[in-house]
């Protein structure tokens, strides 16, 4: 009895994450080697081998829609680090009201991505909105036009991300002792030299993990896209996801959405085992 | 205790719902019409005139949200947990009668008056594969809602009747306030929804995309959108909804929209009315929508259901409700031009058109697969990303091997 103890303690968190993690990925993965549509979802579809893979490269809509996904996250990510790094850098500094203008980056954060995406849709319209209003455009169709669509939802992941890289960063500053800046100070480094020499080491573990974090974030990010533009226009924004879902839930093509989510849950994979790396290298 | 009275709970719960089954027939109801107070109320109230009407039926309604509608009747088709009766997206009755989710009621339409009553594509809505699956309680169409105070500033004495009629108002109707015309082309059915039509009038077909009349069609938009821009691009990013928001904001001087926008243009504060959709050069259509009342495949009631379902198909039971209540226009010779049927004034131009409103179910059940290549046609084009005969080859290519 002592012994299956310990055993009964974990039970309740295998028995959770085998109900709710293993069963539908492996479900998932079955599901997209058989032609499984509207009429065969509780059985009887037939196994298909990779043709549902084979399909989706062959498609030149997975294709451009792949090709936006790593454009998506590859430009949110860099601009999101760059500016967060840099706004965490700036609040670091003891001024008045630091602490007060950094809370205000979370209320950013705070607000559901359903609000701030139906937000920005009408802040970007082309007729109306205040976007073109600032910029002094006119008829400029941020989220219509397919040029502009891809780099505006971007522009609106980033506004969405900063928080976070922010928040995260601020962390890793705060845990930087004062006095390895100062020692410096004394031996007569510049402002450049104490970034570069001490701090950026200290702080690199941490924006690698800020990094691969945010990097699953927008790769698996839905929401905004789908509110936004729908994928649109004429699949200008289309990442795999919306694709996935739209193949799912309207054309009801399940195998062939479940391969496409398959791709997205095999790169995100790897990209976990990177962050476990670069987070047992930080402790 | 507590667990005691968990149990006792569930005993009562378990009791009384054997005793309803014995006493008569529960009928299972699933809808999607909780999106309004005034469209809730009529449901209930209707269901509510039945049971008392007769005693021994007992109808338990389950609204579910538009939303997740689609994906929830698909589960239920596919775990066989599928309600007695159902209130689905016509498009729709291919899919779930293909896959067997709802029964074929045939051979109760064969004796049913009624039937020769609704209109032929009304009709239509309802059937696959030469088989009736539903009764169309509820249609509707588009039609064009016009701002008369815009009219009136452009010197617009009557509402456009055809194609270059329309896209003379629409260029002359265009300021730097207000678009001439909007209508929904956000990439999904909403946009097919208003596009088929243009295809139609033109004198072309979902089927034989790729010819003259969907070049046609295409060309006109592309006119409409990229040449005179009196329909502003945003449009792409909208939904019906939307329009109707920016319509009524004075945005937008004409929309093609449906009736459910009625109440909200009402409210709007400018002078306001509606006319059918232009002709085009094969003369006048518009897109069916609306909805067909099922009976599940596997339901053990169907004779108790069929019973509700004609009694809800009598115009004498049900107008008021099905009218005002959920916003329908009359899609029976009998009701087409009846009073009773008139809930606000705009409904006599949505009714003009019923004749010539065509149903979508008619393409078979990879028709979300087709749609989407309509959608993204239209998008091509309005977007400026193809010209209209590549658009229209493309989606040929997608559409041609799902007609099968």
């Amino acid at each position: 009895m002592r012994r299956l103890t310990p055993y009964l303690f974990v039970l309740p968190a295998v028995l959770f994450l085998g109900a709710l993690l293993v069963y539908p990925v492996v479900l998932n993965v079955l599901m997209s080697f058989q032609d499984v549509s509207a009429g065969n979802l509780l059985g009887g579809a037939e196994w298909i081998g990779f043709e549902n893979y084979r399909a989706a490269f062959a498609d030149e809509v997975f294709v451009d829609a792949a090709w936006h996904s790593v454009t998506y996250a590859a430009v949110s990510v860099v601009v999101q680090l760059v500016a967060g790094t840099g706004l965490a850098l700036f609040y670091a500094q003891s001024f008045p009201g630091a602490r007060a203008l950094r809370s205000l980056y979370m209320i950013a954060y705070a607000i559901p991505v359903v609000v701030s995406a139906e937000l920005f849709r009408w802040l970007l319209d082309g007729r109306s909105g205040f976007v073109n209003w600032v910029l002094g455009t006119r008829d400029v169709f941020w989220l219509a036009d397919t040029s502009l669509a891809l780099p505006a939802v971007i522009g609106i992941q980033v506004w969405l991300g900063v928080p976070f890289v922010l928040v995260s960063l601020t962390a890793g500053l705060v845990a930087i002792p004062r006095e390895f800046g100062e020692a410096a100070l004394i031996d007569g480094a510049s402002a450049w030299q104490r970034f570069r020499w001490v701090t950026w080491p200290l702080l690199r573990p941490v924006v690698a993990a800020t990094a691969v974090l945010s990097t699953i974030f927008t790769l698996k990010s839905f929401d905004l896209v789908w509110i936004a533009t729908q994928g649109g226009p004429a699949g200008a924004s289309e990442i795999l996801p919306t694709l996935a879902y739209r193949l799912v839930f309207t054309s009801f093509l399940f195998g062939k959405g479940a391969a496409i989510m398959n791709v997205i849950f095999a790169v995100l994979f790897v990209l976990s085992l990177l962050y476990l790396r670069t987070d047992r290298r930080t402790s | 205790m507590r667990v005691m009275l968990v149990s006792v709970l569930f005993a009562i719960s378990a009791c009384s719902n054997g005793a309803s089954s014995s006493d008569g027939t529960t009928l299972t109801w699933w809808d999607y019409f909780g999106y309004s107070p005034a469209s809730d109320q009529a449901v209930n109230t209707l269901i509510t005139r039945y049971q008392d009407a007769h005693p021994g039926v007992q109808i338990k309604r389950t609204p579910i949200g538009f939303a997740d509608f689609h994906a929830k009747i698909v589960q239920a088709a596919a775990s066989g947990t599928f309600p007695d009766i159902a209130v689905i997206d016509t498009p729709d009755v291919p899919l779930l009668a293909s896959q067997n989710a709802i029964g074929d009621l045939t051979w109760r339409f064969a004796s049913w008056p009624d039937k020769d009553k609704y209109l032929e594509h009304v009709r239509d809505g309802v059937k696959y594969q030469e088989k009736f699956y539903g009764v169309p309680l509820r249609s509707n169409t588009t039609a064009l809602i016009y701002n008369a105070d815009h009219f009136a500033q452009a010197n617009i004495s009557a509402p456009p009747k055809t194609w270059a009629e329309l896209r003379t108002a629409a260029k002359s109707l265009t300021s730097a306030d207000h678009s001439g015309l909007c209508f929904a082309a956000a990439a999904n059915e909403q946009l097919t929804f208003n596009f088929l039509p243009l295809m139609w009038q033109a004198g072309g077909d979902l089927r034989t995309v790729g010819d003259a009349p969907s070049v046609e069609a295409l060309k006109f938009v592309n006119a409409l959108v990229n040449e005179d821009k009196s329909v502003p691009r945003s449009v792409l990013q909208w939904g019906h909804s939307d329009v109707e928001k920016e319509f009524a904001a004075g945005h937008c001087s004409m929309m093609v929209n449906g009736p459910w926008t009625l109440p909200s243009v009402e409210k709007a504060g400018f002078a306001w009315a509606a006319a059918p959709l232009p002709a085009g050069a094969k003369g006048p259509a518009s897109p069916l929508g609306g909805e067909a009342w099922v009976v599940g495949a596997k339901s053990k009631n169907t004779d108790a259901a069929w019973q509700l379902l004609t009694w809800l198909a009598d115009p004498k039971n049900s107008a008021k409700e099905i009218g005002g209540g959920l916003g329908s226009i009359p899609n029976r010779d009998d009701t087409l031009k009846d009073p009773a049927w008139k809930w606000n004034n705009a409904v006599e131009a949505f009714a003009e058109q019923m004749p010539s409103a065509r149903a979508r179910s008619v393409y078979g059940p990879k028709y979300p697969q087709m749609s989407e290549a309509i959608w993204t046609m239209a998008q091509q084009v309005m977007t400026g990303e193809r010209d209209p005969q590549q658009a229209a080859d493309a989606a040929k290519a997608k559409i041609q091997p799902l007609l099968g």
